[in-house]
């Protein structure tokens, strides 16, 4: 399956609003005065990552606008409820979406449905937040320590993700593409149970995000760090090699 | 990690930690008594307002609410024949035969005192074997899932009262229903009849609350009456009586809160499953097999001790691996993160009083919704005792309401009313629901770590076969309902 790049741009989770204000003149945008309550839909349920941060989020915005802003959450369908009901919603400003962009775009490109994303104004990314590639050291501790070595790999490596609608999924289908490695997916793991695979030697490899939780288990020696998709290492994380110093310099995210 | 223990009891000592440790406890109860709503959407709805309290109130306030909603849920259980939240499920099916025969009083203090037993095992649990606990959680992959879930399945049997085949009809028509949806593993998208509604599956809130809830609500307004048909009576010096019990079951209640802390531990599987194993395992090491489902107080014990243990075991797997072992505890790793604490290993030993201001908050909430319980007992069994048709009235307004706000889906609504139509049915051709909820809650589970295991054991069916665990489990599953038959045998011919 391939999928264009462009729709990859934002990468994670983007924020977007319909409102034609916004999208006919972005200039006035900064002078908007919103006179009643925002609304921003989030496709899961309350208590997930995407919601905790459009909470916050809502927060800060009803300070800086001055109005109420609701989070409505909307679960169901992989997310796909929020690019519903926000295809509906009269398009003045007052319904944004919280959308995970790599699953909905999965949704367009693979299965063909619509409404077409790009037809709504994106605000910007809700959450910016690098990936990195972690592997098994199960295998050997010189085994998959870079990009090279999974070039020459004889047998496809297994890659875990949680499904297609995740963002893992798209994350490795273009790291195996643009890399050239053979690869095969394992999905249904939830995250947690992705580090513990890694641990165990499950699967060889998982793309995570690059916070402290995620790599909880490279510190501790049971899986170690491939590369991190950024265009430098980050300040953070100064061990990991991106994968742009590996020779590959469409991973820069 | 011991060293924050002081400091920990200290603040919990000040009046404004005891007010929100308090409030947080109320709103626990609450959310957790009404069906559709939920601790979670308790402690989503207050994070923002948190931001800029110190952290360790906020613990306490999130710690409140998670320690009582489990009980908030069981009071629901057993007034109503609606579990609270998904994790009460298995409450139902002894407690409400209970507030039936007047005992409303007694099963509330059962659970109570199951609740904060059971909360204290999983802590216990915890402080135990927070240092030894990596490999545990490692051990316990795809294939020990499938037996431990297989093995839930299989009691589907042995738990079925009156007709076999009934329960075994029941149990396939639950994993049927599990199936729907998009399957992670294939990728298929299955029994969905081209709706983008199921591509979830069948939701675990609306499917409770209408096989339970409206199922029971469509029956009051068939028998009228009350709900307690006799010995009114007994419902009033009963609470105190239900705690004390807990120590005559000690046997059970410590087997049940060992499997939910178990389960806890394994990342992946939930509360839901962890009652309802911990009860079908009571029901088949029971002396008296058959008192289940007719207001035994064991029934009640195990399903609430596996409920309020199982947060000491996924606390475990979040500390120990630094990665949430449930909702719950990804809610609370995101209020230490929002203060700049980083969740995981070295938490223990950099900020133990975090983990203290956790724990003790746990325990005291626990404590808080208990005392409330016994308190509150002989006045909630009251409600056994109003006639059903007020009852309906409000039940069917506050389960379809709290099922709505939740995902705002009107589908799920009409899904409620449809599993309640055959939880109604059901219940009048005699057909057991239990093997049903069984089915429903681990048939999905059972095939995606079938798969899993598969798919990583490059399709041999040597995986399920290759460790101590897994066959520690198949053993346990195949001598579990032999013994049960040999006893019973030998007590039925003296």
């Amino acid at each position: 399956m391939r999928i264009p790049k462009s729709l990859f741009n934002a990468f994670l989770v983007a924020l977007v609003a319909l409102s034609l204000a916004l999208a006919a003149a972005p200039a006035s945008a900064a002078d908007w005065k919103p006179s009643k309550p925002i609304t921003i839909l989030v496709g899961f349920t309350v208590g997930g990552a995407m919601d905790t941060a459009a909470r916050l989020q809502g927060e800060v915005m009803s300070k800086l606008l001055g109005v109420p802003v609701l989070i409505r959450n909307v679960p169901g369908a992989g997310g796909r409820n929020s690019v519903t009901i926000l295809n509906r919603a009269k398009p003045d400003g007052y319904t944004m979406a919280a959308i995970n962009l790599p699953g909905q775009a999965v949704n367009q490109v693979a299965r063909g449905m619509r409404p077409d994303l790009r037809s709504f104004t994106w605000i910007g990314r809700q959450v910016s937040n690098p990936y990195f590639l972690q592997a098994t050291t199960k295998e050997g501790k010189d085994q998959w320590t870079n990009f090279k070595q999974m070039k020459t790999a004889k047998k496809p490596i297994k890659a875990g993700i949680t499904g297609t609608g995740g963002n893992t999924f798209p994350i490795s289908v273009i790291t195996a593409n643009l890399v050239g490695f053979p690869v095969e997916f394992i999905a249904g793991f939830k995250g947690p149970e992705l580090i513990t695979g890694i641990i165990r030697g499950d699967i060889t490899i998982t793309n995570l995000p690059l916070t402290k939780r995620w790599t909880t288990a490279v510190q501790s020696g049971e899986a170690k760090a491939v590369a991190v998709y950024l265009p430098e290492r980050h300040p953070k994380f100064p061990d990991i090699p991106t994968g742009v110093e590996q020779g590959f310099p469409a991973l820069d995210r | 990690m011991f060293e924050g223990f002081g400091g920990a009891l200290v603040t919990i000592s000040e009046p404004h930690v005891l007010l929100t440790l308090f409030f947080g406890s109320v709103i626990g109860l609450i959310f957790g008594a009404v069906p559709g709503l939920g601790g979670i959407l308790a402690m989503s709805m207050l994070l923002p307002f948190t931001f800029t309290w110190d952290a360790i109130t906020a613990v306490y306030l999130f710690s409140g609410i998670m320690g009582a909603s489990s009980f908030g849920g069981s009071i629901s259980a057993i007034l109503l024949n609606t579990p609270g939240t998904p994790v009460n499920a298995a409450t139902c099916f002894d407690g409400y035969p209970m507030a039936k025969r007047g005992e409303a009083a007694r099963a509330l203090g059962l659970s109570a005192g199951a609740c904060l037993l059971g909360a204290l095992f999983g802590l216990l649990i915890l402080a135990l074997l927070i240092q030894v606990m990596r490999p545990l959680v490692i051990a316990f992959g795809h294939p020990e899932i499938f037996w431990l879930v297989v093995f839930g399945l299989v009691t589907t049997a042995t738990v079925s009262q009156g007709s076999l085949l009934n329960g075994l009809i029941a149990g396939g028509v639950g994993i049927l229903l599990s199936l729907v949806g998009l399957n992670e593993p294939t990728g298929l998208i299955r029994y969905t009849m081209g709706s983008e509604y199921l591509w979830d599956g069948i939701p675990l809130i609306p499917f409770f609350v209408g096989l339970f809830a409206i199922g029971e609500l469509i029956n009051y307004s068939a028998q009228g009456g009350t709900i307690a048909r006799d010995n009114i009576q007994a419902s009033i010096r009963g609470a105190w009586q239900g705690v004390m019990e807990n120590f005559r079951y000690a046997v059970c209640l410590l087997r049940s809160s060992s499997i939910g802390t178990l389960v806890g531990i394994i990342p992946g599987v939930g509360g839901e499953t962890a009652n309802l194993i911990a009860y079908t395992v009571a029901v088949q090491s029971s002396r008296d097999p058959t008192s289940f489902g007719t207001g035994s107080p064991e029934g009640v014990i195990a399903s609430e001790a596996a409920n309020d243990s199982k947060d000491g075991g996924a606390l475990l797997t979040t500390l120990s691996f630094g990665i949430p072992g449930s909702l719950a505890m990804a809610l609370l790793l995101s209020i230490f993160i929002m203060h700049g604490v980083s969740p995981g290993p070295q938490l223990i030993l950099d900020n133990p009083i975090f983990i203290w201001t956790l724990l003790n908050g746990y325990v005291v909430s626990n404590a808080f919704a208990s005392i409330f319980g016994l308190l509150a007992a002989r006045y909630l069994a009251i409600i056994t005792r109003v006639p059903v048709h007020y009852l309906s009235a409000i039940i069917a307004v506050v389960a379809l309401a709290g099922t709505y706000i939740l995902r705002e889906n009107i589908w799920d609504v009409v899904l409620v009313v449809l599993l309640g139509i055959l939880g109604f049915g059901m219940r009048r051709a005699g057909v057991p629901v239990l093997p049903l909820v069984i089915g429903f809650v681990l048939g999905n589970l059972a095939e995606k770590s079938f798969l899993l295991t598969l798919r990583i054991h490059d399709g041999s069916y040597f995986g399920f076969f290759n460790s101590v665990i897994s066959w520690i489990l198949i053993l346990t599953m195949v001598a579990v309902p032999v013994i049960t038959r040999l006893r019973t045998r030998s007590t039925t011919t003296p």
